[in-house]
């Protein structure tokens, strides 16, 4: 009885194991394509990371910029524009505005301000303290 | 439903004791006891205010009712204002309240006094008015509250009833020290009604804080030197009721108190960094159940003194007066004010647009006026702008004047003429930065322009000079300057033509004084040597031409110059030599931009060529027949139409109007622009583009036209390959 030719000849494949290595083939191009998303992925998630980070110190100047713009206004309200002493909430509102602006630079020359002895010395205070919150605005 | 109504309605008034007496005394360091109980001070509270006399030992009587002055009252017992003392001076009782108990609490102030404290152990000042409001009296009840009619809109449904909130707040302290160290903060805690304000006053400090919504509040005075320290809190609710004070003493030692260190397992190096900041990287991953909760932070409470600080008690003027009023009462600069003054229309315009002094003069800073022309100040026209109705100012040239008329003419300002005197150029007014007002004209390339001026006193002389100051950059080869015309440089650097130049240093052109004397040593000098003020370094400028005024009669002066042909800014100097030799020398300057004339030409890719032999005709909308004619150029001494030459050049120098302009030249397609409207008397120069008649041409070269005859032949070869495939195919 003739089996016929099952073996196969040299250097040719068997159907099985063609379609074993297209198989292999289809899995490593998948996997190639999963790491190269995963990489695209994490590439864009950095960057976001990073423009969220250059978004949130853009806010917090703008939020610092409000609380200076906040202070000023209040100081010129209050204090430059009085027709009489400040008042105690007046005060307390002020101390708690500069206070609020976490800024030694402008804590010091309110204090400054608030501590002098003399109308020139205040008066100098004064200067150098709008200075400091005109300069202190960033834009 | 119940809707509570905190401040939204006033409250009823009900006072227990409408007049009542006072006894017990208040301490003060500085002079001692003072007694508000005794028989003949008569003090009494009422709702309104605190009458009678105080007594102590040291200062005497102390008038609380005093004429100018007085203590207030309110129903919610908050006393105001001012008693008086020889020895004491003012007492502010501002900072007192009577509580609902009747006894006063808080701390008087004085001019001489430091505090007059009414809140000391002994301190026993009471009295037997109660405040009526804050305090829950009992009284009668106020009406039940009334549903709107039915004509009223109604939003929500109607309440029955309204409760007012007149309970006063409670407070307690849960949490405090008897004893702090100098490096501690002090931190308290407590509870009262949610959101309730609560005063904290610290010896001569007051503070504001809020308790949270569940009523809680924990607050840090922060660090505190040595020494006793006394609390009170006062809480007041939404509704405005004030509660109880509560009181608390504690101590501040110098103890040093080490802080708490979390317990940390050592590591060996190098893992102990390395694993720490692992650890710090990961704590964001961490799921925030995970997380250790955060401990609460402590409310820092800001204090201020209860006397305000001299800086804020104005006191003081906070504003130093005089720089301000330097800058703001500052006069206008001398040369803008005699201008004004000269031209009472820019005048008028100043005070318009409220230009009174230096400070506001910035306001015409940006701002494109333009001085009245020659015949306008001469009051030889009237301009008349009316709707739908057009007014050209006429001008004439000055030969025909009357004498009255060149008598109106402003001293020592320039005005400047075209076209045989029958344009006059509008002189543009500026302000510079430096605050000087600057004088400017347009004019084109290589025309002629008339000068005038009327000086103010007789003169020897008038000259001028075209300086260069910019060259504009244009992209074109400038023009050689004449040989002879920079010959004239050379004479600057003598020191008595440089004179002027030097001089304007000093005394500003526009607004110098007529009558500026020279300084003694100078008139010892000879005739022509002005001396030159030493300080200043006489200016290196480039003099293209030199030229001089010829007396037109009744005092004014005239001179045609041509303009330089290379365009640029310029600046024309007149200088005035008086014949007076008392005075010094004016100079008016004006700066010139000339621009260069226009051109046609035809555009070969990026490149132009001018068109030579090109007619170039200016048609005007004549006011009387509203037709759009030739200009009448003859009497402007002009020519019109142009033929433009090699360089492709025309301009033309017109009056007011609405212009067009029509450009043919043979080989070309025709031009007709569309109108514009001249506003001031300038020149007409614009580059015109014209196209050959058969342009499409110039689009299609040879090569293209060769490339698209072979893709058509080819295309074609291969249609008639397949229609011999389907013949073919067809006979099979």
């Amino acid at each position: 009885m003739h089996l016929g030719n099952i073996i196969p000849l040299n250097g040719e494949k068997t159907l099985v194991s063609m379609i074993v290595d297209k198989k292999k083939t289809i899995i490593a191009i998948i996997i190639a394509l999963l790491v190269l998303g995963n990489i695209a992925f994490a590439i864009g998630y950095f960057s976001e990371k990073a423009k969220i980070k250059e978004m949130q110190k853009e806010l917090k100047s703008q939020q610092f910029n409000v609380k200076i713009i906040n202070f000023s206004s209040l100081f010129i309200e209050k204090v430059l524009k009085a027709k009489g002493e400040v008042s105690f909430e007046n005060r307390l509102k002020l101390e708690n505005s500069v206070r609020d602006l976490d800024d030694p630079v402008i804590l010091n020359l309110w204090e400054k301000f608030i501590q002098s002895d003399t109308q020139d010395q205040a008066q100098e205070a004064v200067k150098n303290l709008l200075e400091a919150l005109v300069k202190k605005i960033s834009y | 439903m119940i809707v509570f109504l905190f401040g939204f309605l006033p409250q009823a008034i009900f006072a227990s004791t409408t007049d009542g007496t006072v006894s017990g005394s208040a301490w003060s360091d500085q002079i001692g006891w003072v007694n508000f109980g005794t028989t003949n001070g008569n003090v009494h509270v009422t709702d309104s205010a605190l009458t009678g006399y105080a007594w102590n030992e040291n200062t005497g009587r102390i008038n609380l009712n005093p004429t100018k002055s007085g203590i207030a009252n309110t129903t919610a017992g908050m006393l105001s204002g001012y008693a008086f003392a020889e020895g004491t001076g003012w007492i502010n009782f501002s900072a007192i309240r009577i509580n609902c108990d009747g006894k006063f609490v808080g701390y008087a102030t004085g001019d001489n006094i430091d505090t007059l404290n009414f809140n000391c152990s002994n301190c026993n000042m009471y009295t037997d008015w109660r405040p009526s409001s804050g305090c829950g009296n009992s009284g009668p009840q106020p009406a039940p509250y009334q549903p709107p009619q039915e004509s009223a809109p109604i939003q929500e449904p109607a309440p029955d009833t309204i409760v007012l909130d007149k309970i006063p707040p409670e407070i307690n302290i849960t949490s405090i020290k008897d004893k702090y160290a100098t490096n501690e903060e002090i931190i308290i805690a407590g509870t009262t009604e949610p959101n309730t304000e609560i005063i904290v006053l610290i010896d001569a400090d007051y503070g504001i804080f809020r308790a949270d919504e569940k009523g809680e509040w924990f607050i840090t005075l922060g660090k505190l030197p040595e020494g006793l320290y006394h609390l009170e809190f006062t809480p007041r609710d939404l509704a405005g009721n004030i509660g109880k004070t509560i009181t608390a003493d504690f101590l501040v030692e110098r103890l040093f108190i080490k802080p708490l260190e979390e317990k940390k397992t050592t590591l060996l190096p190098p893992f102990g960094p390395i694993l720490r900041q692992l650890a710090e990287k990961l704590k964001p991953l961490i799921p925030k159940f995970f997380q250790q909760a955060a401990k609460p932070l402590p409310m820092p409470v800001v204090t201020v003194p209860k006397i305000a600080q001299p800086s804020l008690k104005y006191a003081w003027r906070l504003l130093p007066e005089k720089p301000i009023a330097r800058f703001v009462l500052a006069p206008l600069p001398q040369d803008v004010k005699l201008l004004a003054q000269k031209f009472p229309e820019v005048g008028k315009i100043f005070s318009a647009v409220g230009v009174s002094n230096a400070a506001n003069i910035q306001k015409i800073k940006n701002s494109k006026l333009s001085l009245p022309t020659l015949a306008e100040t001469a009051g030889l026209t009237s301009v008349e702008i009316a709707a739908g109705k057009i007014s050209v100012v006429k001008a004439i040239p000055l030969a025909q004047m009357s004498a009255i008329a060149k008598s109106r003419i402003p001293t020592d300002i320039v005005f400047l003429k075209a076209g045989g005197g029958f344009i006059d150029i509008n002189v543009a007014l500026s302000i510079n930065n430096q605050g000087r007002s600057e004088q400017r004209i347009k004019a084109i390339a290589g025309k002629f322009l008339e000068l005038v001026v009327k000086p103010d006193v007789p003169v020897k002389r008038v000259k001028g000079y075209i300086i260069f100051k910019s060259k504009k950059p244009s992209g074109r080869p400038s023009l050689n300057v004449p040989m002879n015309a920079l010959g004239y440089s050379f004479i600057f650097s003598n020191p008595n033509i440089a004179l002027p130049a030097a001089l304007s240093l000093q005394i500003p052109v526009e607004g110098g004084k007529a009558g500026e004397t020279r300084s003694p040593e100078n008139l010892n000098a000879s005739s022509g040597e002005i001396g030159s003020p030493p300080t200043e370094a006489a200016e290196q400028r480039l003099v293209l031409a030199e030229f001089d005024y010829i007396d037109a009669g009744n005092g004014v002066y005239t001179a045609e110059v041509q303009m330089p042909v290379v365009d640029g800014e310029y600046e024309i100097i007149t200088v005035m030599e008086y014949e007076d030799e008392i005075l010094y020398s004016k100079e008016i300057k004006m700066i010139t931009v000339v621009d260069p004339e226009g051109y046609i030409y035809e555009k070969s890719g990026d490149r132009e060529t001018r068109v030579a032999g090109a007619i170039a005709a200016l048609y005007w909308l004549n006011p009387e027949t509203k037709q759009y004619e030739l200009w009448p150029a003859k009497n402007y001494q002009q020519e019109n139409p142009q033929t433009t030459d090699v360089r492709g050049t025309y301009s033309f120098l017109v009056p007011d109007g609405f212009y067009y302009l029509k450009v043919d030249a043979p080989g070309y397609l025709s031009y007709d622009g569309k109108p514009f409207e001249v506003k001031e008397g300038s020149g007409i120069h614009i580059n015109i583009e014209l196209k050959t008649k058969f342009w499409f041409l110039n689009i299609v070269d040879w090569k293209t036209f060769l490339l698209a005859a072979v893709i058509l032949l080819l295309l074609y070869n291969f249609y008639r390959d397949k229609k011999r495939e389907r013949q073919a195919a067809a006979t099979i």
